[in-house]
């Protein structure tokens, strides 16, 4: 990151997007070709005639809905841990780090105890309750924090970290409250509610989901010049005609919007937010143009491994891929705080 | 309630593998002896023993015999309250045992609360527990009896079920995600003793998050889910969400039941006539056609739903 870059390319944009989608492409046919059942691509690609023991049926609706969805919560939640770093200037930014993963799960939580989250209720056209209610709380937990880590008009990276840090253990606390005063019937969807796994959704959901993340992502992609100027700090964006505010205010919206989808479907899934753009930014160098796509296709690629592993490493049981996430991405948080100790080195 | 319950019968699972039997205080059982208990299936067993009026105070998690939710509640097996407890002047407090309570089960004895510590997360547990209550209490031979009659039962229920084909069964503790029973779990022992095959039988726990492609491509005759727990639960013999799965023969051949979890999950004193109800849902050319109260509970007390009033 430190060596000077040339500039990016509209034929470096394409090929750096051309070869993740080449990486998505390949993880998908791994998440495909392995899993619970017996079944594989060939099944797939090949259907034999019957089909009386279910293989192919399987193979479609639950591994394809399954790799699917986690490609869409791997890219909307590293997509967001992207713009979030942009914003803060730090790498060290990510949904789960920043505290606003902590606020969608607040909002799951009640919208499991408003009786409209939890399996199966509250569900419409694939749509469930708590998906709002995860947007909701992702998004006041960003504005609450970053309202208390703003001191005379200017946000020190260091307060922000601190104040998600210490929301995050709000969150956490609130959660066990709201599980003690639930009732009990409600306690079950709200354990496995939280836990970061990806589920086997129907198609509906899969759709829903893949509209708002897209069309997330594709609005934060056209504000990536924005993200550029931001590096220069708030006021050297200003002076390249940015509207900081606008920007900022987008991007928290956004953002949340694309951790809340992400938490109200798979739960609390840590941390890829910050291992995948920040590997990104140091093969792919800083150019948000370049960063924000090739984040939601390598996030993609990333948590559909990463739920490959947690679907078959114990069969016939399943780990929660919040475990496999957590494994990579808690060490490397600890190597990025040993190694990029002043915070303003995010160029 | 019932979902809690669950959590109660895998933690205690988790956790009991190992009966460790605490040794008694040697003073024997006086009048007036009060008696705390926070395990549902201890409840059930001081029922059987006519020890009811001596029941002081009660777990969150304990519902049963009826008659009992009228008392105090003194808080979660896993997290007792210690004020609460002495404030009841408890001689014994009946648990389970956890993990999460040591340190307040080492405080209460430390005060002078005798913490009796019961597994009975499986068949082999329960007889072991009943056997514990029996001598602290001085009830040595009414306990025995019960085993007995309780060992009958288990054995004309295994030799009922000996001999036929062994359908596969899927036990679904909790659907979205998969959460089965395995083995070392009461469940799966009770299905071997009805005549089926458990196809979670190689989970690497008692209850488990399982790949929901690995059950469906075994194939499952017999599907018991005991997971709906809501106001308006599926109750009854119906695929429900499972007829997705159209290719399975327990779907295809109309053998999905869905069972509230009071009947089939909290392990206990039960266990005999739990598991004839699973041979109704496994072997019914045995057993019997399941009926009505093998899906819901009945809202009349049952054989072991004595209320404290009509306890001797």
């Amino acid at each position: 990151m430190r060596t000077a870059r040339k500039p990016l390319t509209a034929a470096g944009l394409l090929w750096g997007v051309v070869i993740l989608t080449a990486v998505l492409a390949c993880s998908i046919l791994a998440g495909l070709s392995t899993g619970g059942g017996e079944g594989g691509l060939r099944e797939l690609l090949f259907p034999a005639a019957g089909d009386g023991d279910g293989t192919r049926q399987i193979l479609l609706q639950v591994r394809l809905p399954r790799v699917l969805l986690a490609a869409l919560i791997g890219g909307a939640l590293t997509v967001a841990g992207a713009v979030f770093q942009a914003l803060l200037r730090n790498p060290l930014a990510d949904p789960f780090v920043l505290g606003v993963s902590g606020g969608a799960s607040i909002g799951s939580v009640l919208a499991v105890l408003a009786g409209i989250g939890g399996t199966g209720a509250g569900m419409a056209f694939g749509l469930d309750g708590r998906m709002l209610f995860a947007f909701l709380g992702a998004l006041g937990a960003l504005i609450l924090i970053e309202k208390i880590a703003t001191v005379d008009g200017s946000m020190s990276v260091y307060t922000l970290l601190l104040t998600g840090a210490i929301f995050n253990a709000f969150s956490g606390a609130l959660i066990y409250f709201l599980q003690s005063i639930a009732s009990l019937e409600q306690l079950h969807d709200i354990v496995f509610s939280l836990m970061g796994h990806v589920p086997s959704t129907g198609f509906g959901t899969v759709a829903v989901l893949a509209i708002g993340i897209l069309a997330a992502v594709l609005y934060l992609f056209l504000q990536a010049r924005d993200y550029n100027a931001m590096t220069l700090g708030e006021e050297g964006a200003t002076q390249l005609g940015v509207d900081v505010e606008r920007v900022k205010r987008r991007t928290f919206v956004l953002g949340s919007l694309l951790t809340g989808l992400a938490v109200s479907v798979a739960g609390l899934v840590g941390f890829i937010g910050l291992v995948v753009p920040h590997m990104l930014r140091l093969v792919l160098g800083p150019d948000h143009r370049m960063l924000i796509p090739c984040s939601f296709l390598g996030g993609a690629s990333f948590l559909v491994l990463a739920d490959l592993l947690a679907r078959t490493v114990i069969l016939p049981g399943e780990l929660p891929v919040g475990v496999i996430t957590a494994l990579v991405g808690g060490p490397f948080f600890l190597y990025l705080l040993r190694t990029r100790r002043t915070g303003h080195e995010f160029r | 309630m019932r979902p809690a319950l669950i959590l109660l019968a895998i933690l205690s699972a988790a956790c009991s593998n190992n009966l460790q039997e605490q040794k008694p205080d040697p003073v024997s059982p006086k009048d007036g002896l009060r008696l705390v208990v926070v395990s549902p299936s201890a409840a059930e067993m001081l029922a059987e023993l006519g020890m009811l009026e001596r029941i002081v105070g009660i777990g969150d998690f304990v519902s049963r015999p009826p008659g009992l939710n009228r008392l105090p509640r003194v808080g979660p097996y896993n997290a007792p309250n210690i004020e609460k407890v002495l404030d009841l002047r408890a001689d014994i407090l009946v648990t389970v045992r956890s993990e999460a309570a040591r340190a307040s089960n080492a405080r209460l004895r430390d005060l002078g609360v005798e913490v009796l510590e019961l597994d009975t997360s499986h068949w082999e547990g329960t007889r072991q527990a009943l056997r514990t209550l029996g001598d602290r209490l001085d009830l040595g031979e009414s306990a025995g009896e019960i085993l007995a009659s309780l060992d009958e039962a288990m054995t004309t229920i295994r030799q009922r079920a000996e001999g036929s084909p062994s359908p596969k069964v899927l036990f679904v503790v909790g659907r979205d995600p998969l959460y089965v029973a395995g083995p070392g779990s009461h469940i799966d022992a009770m299905i071997q003793t009805a005549g089926g095959t458990n196809i979670a039988a190689d989970s690497d726990s008692p209850y488990q998050l399982v790949s929901l492609e690995t059950m469906l491509q075994r194939l499952p005759e017999v599907i018991i889910d005991t997971s709906d727990n809501g106001p308006d639960a599926l109750r009854g013999r119906l695929p429900g969400p499972w007829d997705t799965w159209d290719f399975l023969p327990a779907v295809r051949e109309n053998r999905v039941f869905w069972i509230d979890p009071d009947l089939l999950v909290i392990p206990g004193i039960r266990l005999p006539a739990m598991t004839e109800r699973m041979g109704r849902l496994i072997h019914p050319e045995i057993f019997g056609d399941p009926v009505e109260a093998d899906f819901e509970p009945s809202p009349e007390p049952g054989p072991t739903e004595t209320t404290i009033e009509d306890s001797p």
